[in-house]
């Protein structure tokens, strides 16, 4: 397991949680991202106001890094932009139907231990487990 | 006060996600591939991510169920208790396009 990173996959973990606690504690809100964003662009949509400085800060974290010397990830660009396109509205499409992601429904669900949050949360993991295994070792090979 | 208090918890959740690795769809895919577990080359890294923040939200959810939000009049706790075909059908939707998104070897099995 030369790849795991526990040390730094336990801060962040616990920062993650910090954040959905605080949000809670201050705005009386599920730090769920998509949810929040989904707000932030409904043309029906109210309270616009904290769900943009939420996505706000969520950008500026990592340009934050680079300032303080870290270096950011390359992001890898699959050749067909039709497909990322197409992916990215499916994978929105599917968030909304199911009323969360891995924040909302992964992190914020299964810590109030909420049985649809952790069969959601087993569903799109056992989903995304298959199509790797898929992926890489039945068709990509 | 309310925007300000989510700007800081937007914050604080990026800075999870980037130390994290999280950010990284090799470190996200190193997870989800279980047939590297026999070989040695998988990548945990995301089930500690995730309990870490189950940890720290658990307690943190329990002591904000005896209080009223600083800035709002209530806490607004999900409502939804039902599991349901579009609770699935989103989940399913979600985990294998999220993938696609991230693994430039679909263009492999689609060609």
């Amino acid at each position: 397991m030369a790849n795991f990173t526990p040390v730094s996959a336990a801060i962040g973990g616990a920062l993650i949680g910090l954040s959905a606690v605080l949000l809670m504690l201050l705005n009386g809100r599920i730090a769920g991202v998509t949810g929040i964003f989904a707000g932030l662009i409904d043309p029906l949509g109210t309270d616009r106001g904290w769900r943009a400085t939420f996505i706000a800060g969520l950008i500026a974290a990592p340009l934050s890094a680079v300032l303080v010397g870290y270096t950011l990830p390359v992001p890898q660009m699959p050749t067909s932009l039709l497909v990322v396109i197409a992916a990215g509205l499916l994978v929105g499409f599917g968030t909304r139907l199911s009323n969360g992601c891995t924040s909302g429904h992964g992190v914020c669900g299964i810590a109030r231990l909420s049985p649809r949050s952790i069969t959601a949360t087993a569903v799109f993991m056992g989903a995304a487990i298959v199509v790797v295994a898929l992926t890489r070792h039945v068709f990509g090979g | 006060m309310r925007a300000l208090a989510s700007l800081l918890c937007g914050f604080v959740f990026g800075w999870g996600l980037f130390i994290s690795g999280m950010m990284r769809p090799d470190k996200v895919l190193g997870f989800l591939d279980v047939f590297a577990i026999p070989s040695g080359n998988w990548d945990p890294s995301l089930a500690v991510v995730m309990a870490a923040a189950l940890v720290v939200t658990g307690i943190g959810y329990a002591l904000a169920r005896r209080r009223p939000p600083a800035f709002e009049t209530q806490n607004q706790w999900p409502a939804q208790t039902a599991i349901d075909r579009p609770l699935i059908a989103g989940s399913v939707l979600f985990g294998v396009w999220l993938d696609c998104v991230r693994d430039q070897r679909l263009q492999t099995w689609r060609h």
